[in-house]
C-alpha cells in the first residue's frame, strides 16, 4: 500500500525522467507489474514512462531497435509478424500468463533484475544491447549485469538486437503452471554455417549470481558438427548450480536444466536437417 | 436448468460480502496476528499503534463481553489469544480504523515479546509427546489379530498424503453492524450461518435472538468456509459490538492462506492380508492425523476417515485406529471429502502395494474385492440397491479398459523416455453428517397473495447449484413456472438451527423441507379449489402449468386460486423441518447405519509421463456414476469436471509447505500451485448411470459435491504404473502429493541422476 | 484525490488515493464486478480491458493509464459479440459460483474480438491467466467454443 501524499510525474523528456529518479524516494513506473511485491512506503514519488515515447519496434539497419516501453506482447506481436527471433518470441510468449503479458514491459524485467523475468537469459545469448540514458554508454546486457550497471541511477532506453537472420535462437522456460514464476530460463543461439556450428551462447537464469553463461560448453561446440561426442562434451560443461530452495532441490532443477540442453540441441540437429 | 444467479454472474451484478454497499462511517479491521507458532505472550504494546492515524480501537481478549470461545466439537479455541499462542496467524488483537491502511499501518506499530515454545508440525511426533486433540478412536469388526495366520499374504507400509489449500476466489470475509432493536446483523461469507451466530452470541454474551446472520452466496466453499469462516463472523460482530459502528473484516489472499486450516494430511500404517486368490481377508491401519492446533472439525473428519478407510470393498476383519495429533498449525478443517479421500487414499496404496509384492495385477485385485449386494461394511451398514459392481463393469466395458491396457503397454514398450499409465478407481462414498443430529434442515415457504413464491431454507449457494435444484423443487410441487419461485438469502431468522452447508447433503435436505413446506401449502390450495368448485373428492383436482383442472377441465388460474385463498384466510406459508430417517450410529461400540445412501461410481484415469523432466499430463479420465435420477445434467456435470480436477491437483500439484518453525512458506499463488487451464485433463467423459430414483434424494437424484474429487485418487496410482514402466525394479513411495520433483526424485537414485 | 477516467465509455471523477492499484480505485468507486481474487496477478478475478487488452488490474496503478479506455465487465453490455459470451457462458454452465465469471468473461470478449475463431490451444492460451476452482475450466472452454461458432454462423 503506498502513502497518501505520493507524488505523480509524467514527464515527457528522458531528461526530465532523468532529473526526477536521481531525487531521493522517486522511481520509474512501466507496466506496475512488481508494484505489490515490493511494498514500499517510504515511496515519494513515481514517474511514469508512459509520455516518453520508448514504445517504438523497429529495425534501423543491422539492428532491431525495441524501446524499453514495449510490452510483452508488443514484442511478440512484432516477433510473430516479421517471422524474426523465433526464440524471443517464444520466452515472452512463455513469459507470464496472457494479461501479465500485456503489462509486463521490457524495461521493466530488465530493470534490477526481477526474479520473474524471462527477458534475461535471450537477451544475454542474443548478445543484445542496452541503450541507457544518464548513463551515456551503450551495454551489452551481459555487462549491464556483471559490472552492476543495474544498481545504478539510470533509464534503459532501448534495447539494440542484432537482426542476423543466420541466427537460430532457442529457448527453455520451465515452469509448473503458468501463472508461476519461472524456475529457470535457459537459452542458447547458434550460428550454423556448412553443418558447423559458430557463435554459440548458452545462457541459464534463475541461478546462483544471476545468470550464468556456459563459455567451456559453447567452446566444446564452436567451430565443429553436431556429432554424439561434441554433444557430449558440451553437456559435461554444462553444469548450472541453483540455489538451495525449499521449493525445488538443486538437484532437481540441475537434472532438469540438463534435460532442456539437450532438448535445444536435439532441436538444433533438426533444424540443421 | 441452469444455476439461480448464472446472468447476474456474467453480467457482474452478483455481489459478495466486499462489494455490498455499506453505510458511512464502515471501519475496517486489520487482525494482527502471532508470528510464532507455539509461545508465551510475554508483553503487548498497543500504545503507539492506538496513536495511530485513523484508529478507531484495538479490540483484545479483555473486551469480549461473553466467553472467549469458539470451539464447536470440542470447546478448545479461542477467539484471540490470551496467554498463549498456538500457531502462526492466530489472531491476537483487532486493529479497527477508518480506511485499511490507517489498520496495517497501525499493526505495523504493535511491539510484542514472545517466549517461544517447542513447536511441533508433525503429527507422529505429536504422537509421541501425547499431544492429542482427543482419544485415538478404534472401529473394529471380526478378529484382525488371529486372522493374518490364515493369509497367505500379508502386506506391510506407510502411506501419506498432504494437505491442502481451497483456495475459494473469494476470500473470507464478514460484514457487522449493530441494530437499532438490540443485537448485531452479519452478513457473512459462510457455509454455516448458524455456527456463526451461536459462535458470536456466545462471544458477545448475548442470546441467540440477538444475533442475526445473513448470506446471499459466498464465492466458493469448498469446505474451507464451513467451520473456519466463524472465527471472522465473530471478529466483524465483536468489533460491531464494542465500538458501535458498522465494520469490515476481508480478508487478503496472503493472509487467507496464512491464517486459516486446510485439508489434513495423514500418515498412516496399513497392514493387508490376502489370500492366494486375491480377497482381503484383514485389513489393520493407524492413521495419524495432522489436527493442527485445535480441534475444528477434526474429530468428524476422523470419523469419516475410519468410515471410508476401505471405500468400495468388502473386508471381513478390520481393525482402524484414527489418532487426532495435535501440532502448532493454523486448525485443520473440512475439505470436499472431509477426511474421506484421505482414508480411501490408503486402502487403495495398501491394495496397489499387495498388487505389486503378490505379482498381481491391481485393478484385478480391486475388482476381486469389491462390495457386492448384501455385503456389510464394517461399521454395521449394509448398502441397499448397491451399483458398485454395476459402475465396475460399465466403466470396463463403455471405455473398454482391456484397449486401454493394450494401448499402454504398446506405447511403453516403443517408448524409452515417455511412458503411459493407468489406474481404475472405484468410490463409495456416505452421504449424510456423521453426527446423526445435525441431519436436519428447515425451510419456509410463503406464497404471497399476487401468486409469486418465496422460499428460504438453511442452504448456501457457493456455486453448486442447491438454489436452483430447491426453486425447480418447489415450483414442481405447485406446478407452476419456475420463474415464480425466489430464493431467499439463507437468514437465521427465517431458518434457524441450521447445519452448515456440508457433507454433499445440502440440496437432499433443505430440498426436502422445502418439498414439505410446499405440500403443506398445497394441500390446502386442494381444499381451497375443491370448496370453489364445489367437489367433495379432492382427488379430481390437477395442478398442471399454473392451472387447476377439475376432472380434466381448466376451471381456474394459479393466480385466482391463490385470491381465492387469501380472502378466505387460508394459511399461503409453511414452515417445515426435515430430519433424515432411519440414519442411527452408537458410538459405544462404533456401529450403525450412519449414511441415509451412498453416492458410487468408478473411473479410469490415463496419463502420460514425461520420465525425464517428471512432469505429466493427464490423457483421460473416464467415469461412471450413479446420480440416481439426475435432474439438472449441466449443474451435476459441472460438480463431477470441478471436484475431478481438484482431485487430481490434491494428488499432484497442490503441496503445502511448512517449515520447522511452523511457518507457510507456500503462502501465495505463486508458490503454491492450483490447477490452471492448461493443467486440466484433455479429455474428461462422463456417463450418467441408468439406475433407479434414490428416494432420500430430492426428486431422486443423489449428492454430488464431495464424491467425485475421490476419483482423483486414481490419477496418483497411474502416475505410479507410468513410473513402473520406465523403472520398474525400484519400490515407490506411497506419498502425495506426486509432484515432478518427487516423480524424478523416485525414478532415479538419490545421487545418481539419470546420463542423458 | 479526484481523477477523471474513461470508463466503459463514460467520463466519469473516481475519488482515489495517488498510490491505488486500478483494481482499488474502480471498486472503492463502485465497480464491484471487477473482483478481487489474490492481489498478486495471478488469478485472473481483477480482469479489465485497457485499450481492448486484458490486464489485472490489481497489478497496474490507476493514475498510470489515466489516459487510457477502460472497460469492465458492465461495459461489455450492448456491443455485438459480448452478448454471445454473456449468452454462451449462462447456456454452458460455465459458472458455478460466479466469482472468477467476470475475468473469464473479459479474457474471453477479448479474445474473440481479436481471434474470432480460435483453436482450443488458443482459448487456453487467452484464459490462462484466469484461476477457476469450481468448474474444472470445461464448461468454461465449451463456452467460449459456442460463442464462437455463434458468432461464426450470423456472419455466414
Amino acid at each position: 500500500m503506498m502513502s497518501h501524499d505520493l507524488q505523480w510525474y509524467y514527464p515527457e523528456k528522458i531528461s526530465e525522467a532523468l532529473k526526477l529518479i536521481k531525487k531521493e524516494g522517486i522511481i520509474l513506473h512501466a507496466g506496475g507489474t512488481r508494484i505489490l511485491k515490493t511494498e514500499a512506503r517510504n515511496l515519494k514519488g513515481l514517474v511514469d514512462i508512459s509520455h516518453l515515447r520508448l514504445n517504438h519496434i523497429r529495425k534501423e539497419g543491422k539492428n532491431i531497435i525495441i524501446g524499453a516501453g514495449c510490452t510483452l506482447s508488443d514484442v511478440i506481436n512484432y516477433c510473430k509478424k516479421t517471422n524474426s527471433f523465433a526464440g524471443l518470441c517464444m520466452a515472452l510468449a512463455e513469459a507470464a500468463s496472457t494479461p501479465l503479458r500485456n503489462r509486463i514491459t521490457v524495461g521493466g524485467s530488465l530493470k534490477d533484475f526481477p526474479v520473474w523475468s524471462s527477458l534475461y537469459s535471450p537477451l544475454i545469448a542474443l548478445n543484445a544491447k542496452l541503450e541507457l540514458a544518464g548513463i551515456k554508454e551503450i551495454y551489452s546486457v551481459e555487462d549491464y549485469v556483471k559490472k552492476n550497471i543495474i544498481k545504478t541511477k539510470h533509464i534503459i532506453k532501448q534495447i539494440i538486437i542484432k537482426d542476423d537472420t543466420d541466427v537460430i535462437c532457442i529457448v527453455r522456460r520451465f515452469n509448473i503452471v503458468r501463472f508461476e514464476y519461472p524456475i529457470f530460463n535457459l537459452a542458447i543461439v547458434f550460428k550454423v554455417k556448412n553443418k558447423i556450428i559458430m557463435d554459440s551462447r548458452i545462457v541459464i537464469t534463475g541461478v546462483k549470481g544471476r545468470f550464468h553463461r556456459f563459455k567451456l560448453s559453447e567452446k566444446a561446440l564452436n567451430g565443429n558438427a553436431l556429432t554424439e561426442e561434441v554433444i557430449a562434451k558440451s553437456n559435461e560443461y554444462f553444469t548450472p548450480k541453483f540455489h538451495t530452495d525449499y521449493k525445488y532441490s538443486p538437484e532437481y532443477r540441475e537434472h532438469v536444466a540438463k534435460v532442456y540442453f539437450n532438448d535445444i540441441v536435439n532441436e538444433l540437429k533438426e533444424v540443421m536437417k | 436448468m441452469k444455476n439461480y444467479d448464472s446472468e447476474k454472474h456474467v453480467k457482474g451484478e452478483s455481489q459478495f460480502v466486499d462489494d455490498l454497499l455499506t453505510p458511512m462511517g464502515l471501519l475496517h479491521i486489520i487482525v494482527f496476528a502471532s508470528s510464532v507458532a507455539h509461545g508465551k505472550i510475554l508483553k503487548v504494546d498497543y500504545s503507539e499503534a492506538l496513536k495511530s492515524n485513523g484508529v478507531a480501537g484495538i479490540i483484545t481478549a479483555k473486551d469480549i463481553p461473553g466467553e472467549n470461545q469458539i470451539g464447536g466439537i470440542i470447546q478448545d479455541e479461542s477467539l484471540l489469544a490470551e496467554e498463549y499462542v498456538h500457531f502462526i496467524g492466530q489472531p491476537i488483537a483487532l486493529v479497527v480504523a477508518d480506511t485499511i491502511l490507517h489498520a496495517k499501518d497501525a499493526c505495523a506499530k504493535i511491539k510484542i515479546e514472545f517466549e517461544k515454545l517447542p513447536v511441533i508440525t508433525d503429527p507422529r511426533e505429536a504422537f509421541k509427546k501425547g499431544e492429542l486433540i482427543m482419544p485415538p478412536r478404534v472401529f473394529a469388526c471380526g478378529d484382525v489379530e488371529n486372522t493374518w495366520k490364515q493369509c497367505d499374504y500379508v502386506i506391510e507400509g506407510i502411506a501419506e498424503s498432504g494437505g491442502q489449500e481451497h483456495l475459494y476466489l473469494e476470500t473470507q470475509g464478514a460484514f457487522a453492524y449493530p441494530l437499532e432493536t438490540g443485537g448485531i446483523k452479519i452478513i457473512s461469507s459462510t457455509q454455516g450461518p448458524t455456527q456463526v451466530q451461536r459462535a458470536s452470541a456466545k462471544v458477545l454474551g448475548l442470546p441467540m435472538n440477538k444475533v442475526e446472520v445473513d448470506v446471499t452466496r459466498i464465492g466458493g466453499g469448498f469446505g474451507g468456509k464451513e467451520d473456519q469462516a466463524t472465527t471472522w463472523g465473530c471478529v466483524a460482530a465483536l468489533a460491531a459490538w464494542k465500538l458501535n459502528k458498522p465494520v469490515k473484516v476481508i480478508l487478503s489472499r496472503q493472509d487467507d492462506m496464512r491464517m486459516t486450516g486446510k485439508r489434513h494430511p495423514y500418515s498412516s500404517d496399513f497392514k493387508i492380508g490376502l489370500s492366494k486368490e486375491g480377497k482381503i481377508l484383514a485389513y489393520q491401519v493407524t492413521f495419524y492425523q495432522n489436527a493442527g492446533a485445535s480441534a475444528d472439525l477434526s474429530p468428524a473428519v476422523l470419523d469419516r476417515t475410519m468410515f471410508h478407510a476401505v471405500n468400495s470393498y468388502y473386508v471381513p476383519n478390520v481393525k482402524a485406529t484414527a489418532i487426532s495429533c495435535k501440532t502448532n498449525l493454523p486448525p485443520n478443517t473440512a475439505f470436499r471429502g472431509f477426511g474421506g479421500p484421505q482414508g480411501m487414499f490408503v486402502m487403495e496404496a495398501a491394495l496397489y502395494k499387495a498388487a505389486e509384492a503378490m505379482g498381481m495385477e491391481y485393478r484385478k485385485l480391486q475388482e476381486l474385492n469389491l462390495m457386492k449386494e448384501g455385503d456389510e461394511f464394517y461399521y454395521g451398514q449394509t448398502i441397499e440397491n448397491s451399483t458398485i459392481q454395476k459402475c465396475w463393469q460399465e466403466t470396463i466395458s463403455k471405455y473398454d479398459v482391456d484397449s486401454i491396457q493394450k494401448r499402454v503397454n504398446e506405447f511403453n514398450k516403443k517408448n524409452k523416455l515417455f511412458k503411459k499409465g493407468f489406474s481404475l478407481m472405484p468410490v463409495c462414498f456416505g452421504i449424510s453428517f456423521t453426527n446423526t443430529f445435525m441431519n436436519q434442515a428447515s425451510a419456509l415457504v410463503h406464497v404471497y397473495s399476487d401468486g409469486s413464491i418465496s422460499v428460504s431454507t438453511g442452504a448456501i449457494e457457493m456455486g453448486q447449484g442447491v438454489n436452483m435444484k430447491i426453486r425447480q423443487t418447489v415450483a414442481s410441487v405447485f406446478s407452476v413456472n419456475i420463474d415464480r419461485v425466489k430464493m431467499e438469502s439463507t437468514n437465521t431468522t427465517r431458518a434457524a438451527n441450521t447445519s452448515p452447508t456440508a457433507a454433499s447433503a445440502g440440496a437432499d435436505m433443505n430440498g426436502k423441507a422445502a418439498e414439505i413446506a410446499s405440500h403443506n401449502i398445497l394441500e390446502r390450495l386442494i381444499k381451497v379449489a375443491a370448496e370453489k368448485l364445489n367437489v367433495k373428492e379432492t382427488s379430481l383436482i390437477e395442478f398442471r402449468d399454473e392451472t387447476i383442472y377439475l376432472s380434466g377441465k381448466a376451471e381456474l388460474t394459479w393466480f385466482q386460486l391463490v385470491q381465492v385463498a387469501f380472502l378466505s384466510r387460508t394459511n399461503l406459508s409453511s414452515q417445515a423441518q426435515y430430519a433424515v430417517p432411519g440414519i442411527h450410529f452408537d458410538r459405544t461400540i462404533n456401529k450403525g447405519k450412519p449414511f441415509a445412501y451412498y453416492a458410487i461410481g468408478s473411473a479410469v484415469i490415463e496419463v502420460t509421463l514425461d520420465c525425464l523432466r517428471g512432469i505429466f499430463e493427464f490423457d483421460s479420465v473416464k467415469v461412471v456414476h450413479d446420480y440416481g435420477k439426475s435432474f439438472s445434467f449441466v449443474v451435476d456435470r459441472g460438480q463431477t469436471e470441478g471436484a475431478i480436477v481438484q482431485g487430481l491437483g490434491w494428488m499432484t500439484i497442490e503441496e503445502i509447505i511448512y517449515n520447522k518453525e511452523g511457518k507457510l512458506l507456500t503462502d501465495a499463488l505463486s508458490t503454491y500451485k492450483v490447477p490452471d487451464i492448461h493443467f486440466t485433463p484433455k479429455e474428461i467423459e462422463i456417463e450418467f448411470l441408468e439406475t433407479i430414483e434414490n428416494v432420500a434424494g430430492i426428486k431422486g437424484s443423489k449428492a454430488i459435491g464431495e464424491p467425485p474429487l475421490m476419483y482423483g485418487i486414481g490419477a496418483f496410482f497411474a502416475i505410479l504404473n507410468a513410473m513402473k514402466a520406465f523403472n520398474p525394479d525400484k519400490e515407490y513411495k506411497l506419498s502425495a502429493p506426486i509432484t515432478p520433483e518427487r516423480v524424478l526424485c523416485e525414478l532415479y537414485s538419490e545421487n545418481v541422476l539419470v546420463s542423458v | 484525490m479526484r481523477q477523471v477516467f474513461n470508463i466503459n465509455s463514460v467520463e466519469k471523477e473516481l475519488l482515489l488515493n495517488p498510490g491505488d492499484t486500478l483494481l482499488q480505485t474502480l471498486r472503492d468507486n463502485g465497480y464491484t464486478e471487477v473482483k478481487c481474487g489474490c492481489s498478486e496477478g495471478e488469478c485472473g478475478a481483477c480482469l479489465v480491458l485497457l485499450e481492448d487488452m486484458p490486464v489485472n488490474s490489481c497489478q497496474v496503478f490507476a493514475l498510470s493509464v489515466k489516459d487510457k479506455k477502460i472497460t469492465t465487465l458492465k461495459g461489455i453490455g450492448t456491443i455485438y459479440h459480448p452478448h454471445k459470451i454473456q449468452k454462451a457462458f449462462v447456456e454452458a454452465g460455465a459458472d458455478q459460483c460466479g466469482f472468477c465469471t467476470p475475468g473469464m468473461v473479459i479474457a474471453s470478449y477479448a479474445l474473440l474480438k481479436k481471434n474470432p475463431k480460435p483453436t482450443k490451444q488458443e482459448i487456453n492460451e487467452a484464459l490462462d491467466g484466469n484461476l477457476c476452482r469450481c468448474t474444472g475450466y470445461v464448461k468454461i472452454v465449451e463456452a467460449v467454443e459456442k460463442a464462437a461458432t455463434e458468432i461464426a454462423s450470423k456472419n455466414v
